[in-house]
């Protein structure tokens, strides 16, 4: 079972408990007011409704409380169209002003938070806008809101021509992975900052390597990840930024380690992975990729605790195998809305992109 | 121009667009509010959208109304096409006889917005949808200015390694984010495009001010041994000529073009696959008492943005030496100038080992690491320290 299942399931057991008897209060040590955004990228659901941003930069992990706790009705219906036309006009503006950098489920409620930029140049405002289940849209005010946050460790803070651009990030057993790069050195540093933010230290960085076919060896910034479960550990199955596709255990981000992933798939040139869930399907472990070339991929993890790595030369698609899902064309970006449902930000066209639920094929 | 209209589709149809003005009229009237901002001549960007004209009993109903009841009279949408526009999000007060909408994000320049305020009866309850008063207001454009410009692509050189890793693109005002990729064309030397060339993050790789752009060759085609590389080969060929090309319709942080495409032209040679090697640095030495530079020259083009953040002066003791830095000669020269007068004694000159040249080879390790080959990686320290002497006479 995937850790997003797991996380999936301890969310909804802990929606029907009653209080007393939850797990630990993962807002204790928050502090209320307005966390100061820069910008809004990547974004997550810890449990309890907690919500993890990515403020690439404020080179800052936010954890808003969003008190979105009360289930709705189901989404898997749910389709609103021109997403972004849509928000455009909520906030005033054209759709050309308007970018959605992610989206996240709240698996609580079947809300989805996308993370969007109101403007493109430096001083463009972050904003989050919160879609219910029932498709109406609104921004998630940020005013008065309970909310930790942790810097992303060994960033830089000194050089303003020095950004760490982070693509991507995961809560896993009580840390943060974030994944990014540098806009100059070719570093590919994994962070890992344990949640809560207040409890503890400042987190870890590991730099990220991968083996060519047991000859060469290069640093591989991560593109998009998940954490899915393999022999009952944690492992982080990664899209690096030049295509394979890798797994690593958690427990090697120690600081100071070095991580060299074991290529399961290497899914073909001219393609980029844009996002990643892991789900069950048929009492199989599924992980389902969007692609920019290559549609929505759907590979078959049944046999990633069995699969040593590829180390000779490829000539064809290997590793993993995968199908190609059709009539799923132009996925941006998907989460896991309940255990048969994903939701989507999909562009049908070059001029539209709606968000809607589908079935997991 | 009338700007009381019992039917809102009447006034889009008959009205021209309202730029601010009420004319004296014996009902509402919807405007724009320059606001503050105007009277310091900063932006003259209208701050919120006002309702004037209203009648006492009018007046008195939205008096007796809480900020939500009041919110729902004054609707504001953006005018498109879209057939149920949400309205803009915003606070809408009374501000004595006026009723004030402010929205949540500044009102953008050119954009025409619609306003609809729905009527009360003096017992205040409801008016009819047809009694509604709508009106299309127009922001004033934003001022013209100058386009933006691209400043300098680096590296400067005109040969560029096969395994070239980076460009970066200077400009002269802030650029939007979200459509760098389709701006950048590789031009092969017949003029057709090579395609796949670069890596295309959602996120692009900007600095704060978005003044600078970093364009990433596909590392994929870049690195040994990957699948993408060994399928369509490298981006680059040794011995071939190419042409970067940035379009001029890539649109700044305030969506206006550039003011004109930009081409680099380069041959490329072979490829670098050793780590930077300090011993083939050239360490011309200043004077003491004077502010001569120390200049550093290096064998081969070196990363720019890594040159001015990488290489530093510090004394003996540790502190470091302040200095300007400047980097010429197509990336092969730093020069360290010191505000005052260098002090005869001993210093070093610190390299982080980040440092990289052209093709993502730093100080500490080749870019692709051959395994095989034990000169690949050199250091896993941060810094190296190169000793120098400042003496009175010219070394």
């Amino acid at each position: 079972m995937s850790r997003r299942t797991l996380l999936f399931i301890a969310t909804l057991l802990a929606a029907s408990l009653p209080l007393a008897s939850r797990a630990a209060d993962l807002t204790a040590g928050m502090q209320k007011g307005t966390p100061e955004l820069k910008s809004a990228g990547p974004a997550t659901f810890a449990p309890q409704g907690i919500l993890l941003v990515g403020d690439t930069a404020n080179a800052t992990i936010f954890a808003i409380a969003t008190a979105d706790t009360a289930a709705g009705t189901p989404a898997t219906a749910l389709k609103v169209e021109k997403i972004d036309e849509q928000i455009a006009a909520l906030l005033g503006t054209t759709p050309q002003q308007i970018l959605i950098n992610d989206l996240a489920v709240n698996p609580l409620t079947q809300s989805a938070f996308l993370t969007v930029s109101r403007g493109t140049g430096p001083d463009a405002k972050p904003v989050i806008v919160r879609v219910d289940s029932n498709g109406k849209l609104s921004e998630f005010s940020l005013k008065d809101v309970l909310f930790s946050s942790a810097p992303i460790p060994n960033a830089p803070t000194d050089n303003k021509g020095r950004q760490d651009v982070t693509t991507d990030l995961q809560f896993t057993g009580g840390q943060v992975l974030v994944a990014g790069l540098s806009n100059e050195e070719f570093a590919s540093q994994l962070r890992t900052i344990p949640f809560p933010f207040a409890e503890v230290g400042r987190g870890a960085s590991v730099e990220i390597y991968h083996g060519s076919h047991g000859k060469y060896e290069t640093r591989s910034p991560i593109r998009t990840f998940a954490v899915f479960d393999i022999g009952g550990e944690p492992n982080v199955l990664a899209a690096y930024t030049c295509t394979p596709l890798v797994k690593f255990p958690v427990s090697e981000l120690k600081p100071g380690s070095k991580v060299k992933g074991t290529t399961v798939a290497e899914l073909g040139n001219m393609n980029r992975p844009l996002d990643m869930i892991v789900y069950q399907k048929d009492g199989k472990d599924c992980l389902l990729m969007s692609n920019s070339a290559r549609g929505l991929m759907k590979v078959d993890l049944s046999s990633v605790d069995k699969i040593d790595g590829i180390t000779a030369h490829v000539k064809s698609v290997a590793g993993l195998p995968y199908e190609t899902i059709e009539g799923l064309k132009g996925v941006k970006q998907l989460d896991r809305l309940d255990k048969d449902h994903a939701l989507v930000l999909i562009a049908p066209d070059k001029t539209t992109l709606n968000l809607q639920a589908v079935p997991l094929p | 121009m009338p700007c009381i209209l019992s039917d809102w589709r009447h006034a889009v149809l008959f009205m021209a667009l309202h730029v601010g003005g009420c004319a004296p009229a014996s009902g509402p009237c919807i405007e724009l509010d320059a606001g503050r901002e105007a009277v310091k001549g900063l932006d003259a960007a209208p701050a919120s959208i006002v309702v004037r004209g209203l009648g006492k009993p009018e007046l008195a109903s939205l008096g007796r109304l809480d900020e939500e009841q009041r919110a729902a009279l004054l609707d504001v949408f953006v005018a498109s096409e879209l057939a149920h526009p949400l309205p803009l999000a915003g606070t809408t007060s009374l501000d004595g006889d006026t009723l004030r909408f402010t929205p949540r994000y500044p009102l953008e320049p050119g954009l025409r917005y619609r306003a609809v305020l729905h009527r009360l009866t003096a017992d205040g309850s409801r008016q009819p949808a047809s009694n509604d008063v709508a009106v299309e207001l127009q922001m004033p454009p934003r001022a013209a200015r100058e386009l933006t410009r691209v400043t300098q692509v680096y590296p400067s050189s005109d040969e560029l390694p096969e395994n070239q890793l980076k460009f970066y693109f200077q400009f002269s005002a802030p650029m939007g984010r979200g459509q760098a990729y389709g701006h950048i064309h590789l031009l092969d030397a017949d003029e057709k495009e090579v395609e796949g060339a670069f890596l295309e993050l959602d996120e692009e790789l900007w600095d704060r001010d978005q003044l600078r752009f970093t364009l990433l060759c596909d590392p994929g085609r870049v690195k040994r041994g990957l699948k993408p590389r060994e399928e369509l080969g490298g981006v680059l060929e040794s011995g071939g000529h190419y042409t970067l090309v940035v379009d001029s319709a890539w649109p700044d942080a305030e969506g206006q073009p550039l003011a004109e495409s930009v081409r680099k032209t380069f041959r490329v040679g072979p490829p670098i696959v050793t780590p930077l090697d300090p011993a083939t640095w050239k360490i011309e030495l200043p004077r003491a008492g004077t502010r001569e530079p120390l200049v550093v020259r290096f064998p081969q083009p070196l990363d720019h943005e890594l040159l001015n953040s990488c290489l530093a002066v510090h004394e003996v003791s540790g502190a470091l030496v302040d200095g300007a830095i400047a980097i010429t000669d197509q990336e092969t020269r730093w020069r360290f100038t010191p505000p005052k007068p260098w002090a005869a004694g001993d210093y070093l000159l610190v390299a982080q080992t980040k440092l990289e040249d052209l093709a993502g080879n730093s100080l500490g390790r080749a870019f692709d690491v051959d395994l095989d080959d034990p000169t690949a990686r050199r250091t896993e320290s941060e810094t190296i320290s190169l000793p120098f002497v400042v003496s009175p006479r010219a070394n």
